[in-house]
């Protein structure tokens, strides 16, 4: 039986930190995409981590999220933006998770489904980005310019099969 | 941190046949792709060729509803059955929304984009079955899906419930204005229990 979910990259933050993951070389084999993000950043400043595709810092991305912390809940759409925005954390454990659809078509741009929690602080979102672009997709890069990946946090990626 | 995948992804892709590697729980069943627009996407046969390995299912689909409009329903109907005994909520945006009790489908309203919206934009979703193949349990479901594009935009999470016990034998996705465009895609996997 072919395996269906599989894991095809991950890394653990080493000590110092890293400012940058990038998954590269990604095939074009499988249907859809998974990444799992489990951990912080270094200092307690809230940031958005930044997700870029392709190396595309273009305004060619937009988003809509929902967003709710327990005292409210809120809701915004974002158009011509140069990055995915898909993890608002800081120093306290958190998590993201984004479903990478279709990520190999090269006659849809690409969405993005994601979630992510910081239950200390920022509250939990879900999120639909779009990648306006039907490029095949063949590098995630993760990066966070003010505050760095903290050792310990892991960055996973699998494929689905279909 | 740069991470070529060219070793990780040989290695999984021989996961199923041995290597050390654990047995597959979680399994691709079928998928359909449209080559032209079409109405109602259907998987059928459902208990008779699944109950007796997977426990629950989950639908993957990129699609677009081809009516020209800015968005359009996702439903969803089990067995084939009209009757009253559908129940779903959804919280889109930041709104909570009710898409009917007693209803004879499932239906999350405004969840897919449509034909007036930005070409080659389409609508996701992850959409889980839980315990279809149960005799004792009412059939549930929970989504995440959305879209965005120039019109309007969508996130959302939404629960289903079929209050039948019957093991499902089928279901249907369709959207109750129109068809659903080429390209769309839909895809059924199998959750193992044990």
């Amino acid at each position: 039986m072919t395996a269906t979910y599989i894991a095809l990259a991950n890394t653990t933050v080493p000590a110092g930190g890293l400012a940058t993951v990038t998954f590269s070389n990604i095939p074009s084999t499988f249907r859809d995409l998974v990444y799992v993000i489990s951990g912080q950043l270094e200092n307690a400043t809230s940031t958005d981590t930044i997700l870029r595709v392709n190396g595309d810092s273009g305004g060619n991305y937009s988003r809509v999220y929902s967003y709710g912390s327990g005292a409210s809940v809120s809701t915004a759409s974002e158009t011509a933006l140069n990055q995915f925005l898909p993890w608002y954390t800081r120093n306290n454990g958190s998590n993201a998770i984004g479903y990478v659809m279709d990520y190999s078509a090269t006659d849809k741009h690409k969405v993005i489904l994601a979630r992510s929690n910081n239950a200390s602080n920022e509250g939990t979102s879900m999120q639909t980005q779009r990648w306006a672009n039907t490029a095949a997709i063949t590098s995630l890069a993760f990066s966070s310019s003010t505050n760095e990946f903290a050792q310990g946090t892991t960055f996973a990626l699998y494929g689905i099969v279909s | 941190m740069p991470i070529p995948l060219g070793v990780l992804a040989q290695a999984g892709a021989g996961g199923g046949g041995g290597g050390g590697v654990a047995t597959n729980a979680y399994v691709w069943l079928a998928s359909t792709i449209l080559s032209s627009n079409q109405t109602n996407i259907d998987f059928s046969n459902l208990s008779s060729s699944y109950s007796g390995t997977y426990q629950h299912l989950q639908i993957r689909a990129v699609c677009r509803s081809a009516r020209s409009a800015a968005e359009d329903d996702l439903r969803i109907r089990i067995d084939g059955d009209t009757s009253g005994l559908y129940a779903s909520h959804f919280l889109k945006n930041a709104e909570s929304s009710f898409g009917g009790a007693n209803a004879t489908q499932m239906v999350y309203n405004g969840m897919m984009i449509a034909n007036s919206q930005t070409a080659n934009s389409f609508s996701a979703f992850v959409i889980d079955i839980l315990d279809p193949f149960e005799a004792t349990k009412n059939t549930t479901i929970k989504i995440l899906g959305g879209y965005t594009a120039n019109l309007a935009s969508t996130v959302m999470l939404g629960s289903g419930l079929y209050r039948s016990t019957s093991a499902m034998s089928s279901f249907r996705l369709y959207n109750g204005f129109g068809d659903f465009a080429a390209g769309s895609r839909f895809s059924l996997y199998g959750l193992k229990g044990s």
